[in-house]
């Protein structure tokens, strides 16, 4: 992992995706093209998230377009009690290639608790999380 | 990976299918590697990966919950054998103790009997009875109800067979300790006084028996 100083926004990458901190409630996840992401992965990115957000509760916008798969133990570990307490609302970027099947299992399958919806347009996605700071 | 190495369509395909067998055939471990082009063949690809990865998952999980249920039972089993091989010894202890049989002279045995006589233990008394009689050649038994607080019609007749059964084996029986209660159950029987022998005390069914052997006490010399 190697941290990219910059004056603002703040970002951090890591093996499997860049993570901004577009605004102290709000954070921006990008996956890696053709990343597949692992259980390591997703704790170093669930790290990172909380370094650059220093705990606050968040919305969080993945870019999940990109990826090129995730295992099911990184799945569970994205719903684990932790990420569900800090996690205001989450939107998934997705297409129509296998970003789409890995939203939908993850839905579908690991039922996080926090609200979690797909979207293919990044300009509702940010408008959905939004309403729930208003 | 340059675009020379990247599989044909048709060759994604079959490895699609090659995967769905294996996964048919149970080689849950089984998986396919997605290309970079991200088009409909790599969300199958993708979801089929998921769908092993979930029914592997799913299988190891049972089999682990199966693992714990079968060593819950085994050790419940094992506990309840114990429990049981432990009852049978005390029982066993009970039975032995609930029904002696003493030598108190050579031809003369008694039973005391204490608590309540149920048709089991009263079967198992003449069984004892007539073991100690033929075992000690006994020529009395002496079978002390003292402590019997309550008999039903069914012990009492039981009873009175055993002593039946005494006197096949050429010994007498003689009943003493009986109390008001089991006198009248005796009574509604219709047990003739002449076939049952009995005592109004435990001494002095023990006079009877020493006299029935000869082995009295002697008179003192002047």
């Amino acid at each position: 992992m190697a941290e990219v100083t910059q004056p603002s926004p703040p970002t951090a990458e890591t093996r499997t995706t860049v993570i901004t901190l577009r605004e102290p409630d709000f954070v921006h996840v990008l996956v890696k093209p053709g990343a597949e992401l692992a259980l390591e992965d997703a704790r170093e990115n669930n790290e990172v998230t909380n370094r650059l957000s220093e705990g606050r509760r968040i919305l969080v916008l993945v870019d999940t377009r990109p990826a090129r798969g995730v295992t099911r133990e990184a799945r569970t570990y994205f719903s684990n009690p932790d990420i569900r307490a800090r996690t205001i609302a989450q939107a998934l970027l997705i297409d129509s290639g296998p970003s789409r099947v890995m939203g939908n299992f993850f839905i579908g399958l690991n039922r996080p608790s926090f609200p979690v919806k797909l979207f293919t347009s990044e300009e509702k996605a940010v408008a959905w999380l939004r309403g729930f700071t208003k | 990976v340059t675009d020379t190495q990247q599989p044909t369509r048709e060759e994604r395909i079959t490895q699609l299918l090659d995967l769905v067998l294996q996964l048919a055939q149970g080689n849950l471990d089984q998986r396919v590697t997605p290309s970079l082009i991200g088009d409909d063949i790599d969300s199958l690809a993708t979801g089929l990966n998921m769908l092993a990865e979930e029914l592997q998952a799913s299988i190891e999980a049972e089999r682990g919950t199966r693992a714990e249920l079968e060593a819950r039972v085994a050790e419940r089993t094992k506990e309840l054998e114990d429990r049981l091989a432990t009852i049978a010894a005390q029982a066993a202890t009970i039975r032995e103790l609930s029904t002696p049989v003493l030598k108190v002279w050579k031809g003369v045995v008694v039973m005391p009997l204490v608590g309540v006589l149920d048709t089991r233990r009263a079967q198992q008394m003449t069984e004892q009875l007539l073991e100690a009689i033929s075992r000690e050649q006994a020529v009395v038994a002496i079978v002390d109800i003292t402590g019997v607080s309550v008999m039903d019609t069914a012990v009492a007749d039981h009873l009175i067979e055993s002593v039946r059964a005494v006197r096949m084996l050429g010994a007498e029986a003689i009943m003493t300790g009986i109390g008001p209660v089991n006198a009248q159950t005796l009574v509604k029987l219709r047990v003739e006084l002449g076939e049952l022998s009995t005592a109004g005390t435990l001494e002095a069914a023990l006079r009877k028996a020493m006299a029935r052997i000869g082995a009295g006490p002697r008179p003192r010399k002047r």
